[in-house]
């Protein structure tokens, strides 16, 4: 029995500061430093409370749907989110993509199906393990089209970041521990689609298809194991795309993460019966990291893809049913549609850990 | 983002299917994943499928004919093989069923009970003659063919008056002096002799004395042997099963020009239960892939076989599809062809046309054939239940339960598309499939009836349990399956314990035990009865201590009863 019980959310920490923002954030800090300082030192004449005070409330307390602050904020986002820029999608490093079938059957008999989870597990352990530091990446996604039969498009892709350097040893193991899973075959993508017309939460791309882009929040409680074949070959009218990307962390890093996640669970959850199902996760946790596993932060995405608006809309709500059925929660992409597609696709392999989608 | 270790964050990979595929034809859809599913044995690579011979089992209205059927027609259209068929099934007695579609290939059917043949024809080389009448002899005396026996039959064989059978009876009779002096060749002709007079004189009269030579045709792209209007149990069958046999054998085989032939066997079990024909099929199993032939065999389940031949012709056929049969007939069969747990459980909830492929020893896959609206209407068997459809449909209620358990035993032929035209007819006749559930959900549920059958008179509270109340009104209602089928269950696990098939019963008593205990409760009387009958079944087995054991549990749960209840 798997456990999904979430193991460490952390929603707001997930993306690292990038060098602009950790430069404004210093610079504040500084500024502030500096200021308190001197206000400690020669206190500034009363009305300076005031002042402050008043442009604190005017920034921060009811700007308005039609405030100018909220025009130029939602402007500048249009602006900035109408394309893809290539650097989300191309990071600097070294992403290869492959093919990846298994064997026939594997899904559906239990034992070997359990017998592909641990390979697969200790793929991505590997693949942690391949550098001091985080940064690994591997990214897994599924396309099915559907029609009186239904094709299945699998690819692995790994990306080794530049910073990690030696990217093309990590890829050439990497590649020899997936070969091992099933059929593994070079597989070239195809180019990222261009966005043709944005819809209420859909864009239509150049190739005439339409999509929309979920990015999947929950995950069961528990499984035997066969969430993925019950949710990829059940019956299903639309066609879709699953994406997952997994950033494995290297073994010392697994480590401190679960001893600080255990001990934050234990310092800061006061309901006990909360406290004591994260008490199991952790016990969970650690007994996977005394076997020898590492710990993995995963990113999973859904597009489903129609003919035309309707039927694309159409689609999401279905899928909408189909994961409720599956337990798996869907958050929506509403107002990056035009980008999140691509993390069904093999491009999504070396986004940054936090790209806003 | 979430982050977990990698042992969980495995199964979310979406990594599902595979890419293996056959080259060939189109089959259908496969139910495990959707992708087409193709075959054509004999182009799948040696290495990967060693045999092309095919095994289709399932239960009546499986699906297994129709799906046998379409493949034989693909495979004649789009890549020009040949085929022939002994039909040994037809649902109106009038035809085979397999006629209609051998007319629209353009092929022959021929009608076994107005054939007749002269196995000793000038026409045919001297050693298909020899062939057909050892076959003949085999097929009534397997024992009469000695060494001896056999160099007089040819002996006689090579005489001028032997251009007919009879005249082959009288020569092996009254022999002339060869290497051999006539007395001996007198004696080792007689059990040749006594067999063949079955065909001039006996039983068999009519089919082999005849001096008609004429042999099918061997470029048809199909021929059918149509065995419909004979007996079931005839005792020509084996006698012309042998003569079709060695005919494929010796002249098809060799005369025919396809790049690759079929030999389908229409319910197969009787021509497999007869020893004469066994060893001809068996033979020709064997040396299928060399002689460009596949056999395809269709019948029912593999326990009509015994286990001996069924494992043998298991074996035999790398491809086998099975179509919806009972549980223990699926583990059975499981077991014998080696398939997958999961495969084994999905046997009896597969619905028509959709089957357990089994390709080679790697490969099974849950495939649903589809069928254009051409071979709807081609293997289409299901008329005789469209007649009872609609002979329900005119008639007044009154005989609705017979008509319905009429179209129960017939079995559930039509086909999808068939089904889809006859919608109208399916839901008219869905109300009286719940005519038939009524009276016991009713009796149970309806308090008013219960307080008139008997019981308790007064309205009990929903959530008190009346088993008394429940069992009597079940009685009231006429239906006794309860009482009785208790003690059926029983005798049948002690009865197949009995035949040595220890494993099958000891799963059926603890299926038994469990239905029970689910209705009665742990501690019952009908929990008890399963824990001795467990216990006799142990001993059947020959492991004492179990039984001992057994009967222990029994004993202490009655103390606990004397002790509680």
């Amino acid at each position: 029995m798997y456990s999904l019980t979430p193991g460490y959310r952390i929603p707001g920490l997930q993306r690292g500061l990038s060098p602009a923002e950790s430069l404004v954030t210093k610079t504040n800090a500084g500024v502030g430093a500096s200021l308190l300082t001197a206000a400690a030192i020669t206190p500034p004449p009363v009305w300076t409370f005031g002042a402050v005070g008043a442009a604190a409330a005017l920034v921060n307390c009811a700007p308005g749907p039609r405030s100018l602050a909220r025009w130029a904020a939602v402007g500048y986002r249009r602006l900035r989110e109408r394309t893809a820029p290539s650097g989300v999608f191309a990071q600097p490093g070294a992403t290869v993509t492959w093919g990846l079938y298994l064997q026939h059957g594997t899904m559906q008999d239990d034992q070997r199906r359990a017998q592909f989870h641990a390979a697969f597990s200790r793929a991505l352990t590997f693949a942690g393990g391949q550098a001091r530091t985080a940064g690994v990446q591997v990214h897994v996604t599924h396309h099915a089209t559907t029609g009186e039969y239904t094709d299945h498009t699998q690819t692995v892709s790994v990306h080794v970041p530049r910073s990690l350097g030696g990217g093309t040893r990590i890829l050439d193991t990497m590649e020899g521990e997936f070969a091992a899973l099933g059929a593994l075959a070079s597989y070239t993508p195809d180019p990222i689609p261009a966005v043709a017309e944005h819809g209420p939460g859909w864009v239509a791309l150049e190739d005439g298809r339409y999509a929309a882009t979920a990015r999947i929040t929950g995950w069961p409680e528990e499984t035997t194991g066969d969430l993925m074949p019950k949710l990829l070959l059940g019956p299903g009218s639309a066609e879709r795309s699953l994406g997952v990307i997994y950033r494995p962390l290297p073994a010392a890093h697994s480590r401190r993460s679960a001893k600080w996640q255990q001990a934050a669970s234990e310092a800061f959850t006061t309901d006990k019966v909360k406290q004591a199902s994260e008490g199991l996760a952790s016990t969970a946790t650690q007994a996977s990291l005394v076997q020898g596993d590492a710990l993995v932060d995963l990113d999973a995405y859904l597009t489903v893809w129609g003919q035309d608006p309707e039927d694309v809309v159409d689609a999401r709500w279905q899928a909408s049913l189909a994961a409720d059925r599956h337990r798996i929660r869907l958050d929506w992409l509403a107002g990056q549609q035009h980008r999140a597609h691509v993390m069904t696709t093999p491009h999504g392999a070396s986004t940054r850990k936090g790209t806003i989608l | 983002m979430i982050r977990l270790p990698t042992t969980h964050a495995a199964i979310t990979a979406p990594l599902v299917a595979s890419d293996s595929r056959f080259a060939g034809i189109p089959i259908g859809r496969s139910l495990l994943d959707g992708r087409s599913f193709r075959l054509s044995p004999v182009l799948a690579p040696a290495a990967v499928l060693p045999a092309t011979s095919s095994l289709a089992l399932g239960g009546l209205g499986s699906g297994k004919s129709t799906t046998a059927k379409t493949r034989i027609r693909r495979e004649i259209l789009n890549h020009g093989h040949q085929a022939v068929v002994i039909d040994s099934f037809g649902e109106d007695s009038t035809s085979g069923e397999w006629a209609p579609l051998v007319r629209s290939l353009g092929g022959r059917v021929i009608d076994a009970a107005s054939f007749t043949l002269n196995p000793c024809s000038d026409l045919f080389p001297a050693q298909v003659r020899e062939q057909l009448v050892r076959s003949l002899i085999a097929a009534v005396e397997p024992g009469a063919l000695t060494h001896q026996a056999t160099h007089a039959l040819q002996h006689a064989l090579n005489h001028p008056k032997a251009s007919n059978l009879r005249g082959l009876v009288d020569v092996l009779v009254n022999p002339e002096a060869g290497r051999w002096p006539v007395e001996k060749l007198t004696e080792w002709g007689e059990g040749a002799a006594i067999a063949l007079s079955r065909y001039t004189e006996g039983s068999l009269r009519g089919l082999f004395d005849g001096q008609d030579a004429a042999l099918p045709e061997t470029d048809l792209p199909i021929i059918s042997f149509d065995f419909t209007a004979l007996d079931r149990n005839s005792p020509a069958i084996p006698s012309l099963m042998a003569a079709v046999a060695c005919w494929a054998e010796h002249v098809w085989q060799r005369q025919s020009t396809a790049v690759h032939r079929h030999l389908v066997l229409e319910e197969a079990w009787q021509i497999l239960l007869s020893p004469a024909t066994a060893e001809l099929i068996q033979r020709l199993l064997k040396n299928s892939r060399k002689a460009a032939l596949s056999l395809d065999v269709v019948m029912h389940t593999l326990s009509d076989l015994g286990q001996g031949r069924a494992t043998d012709l298991a074996r035999l056929c790398e491809i086998a599809h099975i179509g919806r049969l009972g549980p223990e007939e699926a583990a059975l069969v499981g077991s014998l062809l080696g398939l997958p747990p999961w495969a084994i459980d999905r046997i009896p909830t597969l619905g028509q046309g959709e089957a357990v492929w089994k390709v080679g020893p790697d490969y099974t896959d849950v495939v649903k054939t589809i069928l254009d609206e051409d071979e709807a209407t081609l293997t289409d068997t299901s008329s005789r239940r469209r007649l009872a459809q609609q002979a329900q449909e005119q008639a007044p209620v009154v005989e609705q339960k017979e008509a319905c358990d009429d179209a129960d035993q017939e079995g559930e032929s039509g086909y999808t598309p068939v089904v889809q035209l006859l919608k109208g007819q399916e839901e008219k006749q869905a109300p009286t499939e719940d005519l038939l559930v009524a009276p016991t959900e009713e009796a149970i549920i309806d308090w008013e009836n219960r307080e008139q059958v008997g019981g308790w008179d007064w309205e009990m509270p929903p959530n008190v349990v009346d088993l008394g109340a429940d069992t009597g009104t079940e009685d009231g209602a006429g239906d006794t399956e309860t009482g009785s089928d208790v003690d059926h269950r029983h005798e049948t696990v002690l009865q197949i314990a009995r035949e040595g098939r220890i494993a099958e019963a000891a799963q059926l008593a603890a299926l038994g035990e469990r239905a029970d205990i689910n209705a009665h409760g742990i501690y019952s009387v009908e929990a008890s009865a399963w824990i001795m009958t467990r216990a006799r079944v142990a001993d059947m087995s020959g492991s004492t201590s179990r039984a001992a054991q057994l009967r222990a549990t029994v004993a202490h749960m009655r103390r606990r009863e004397a002790a509680y209840g």
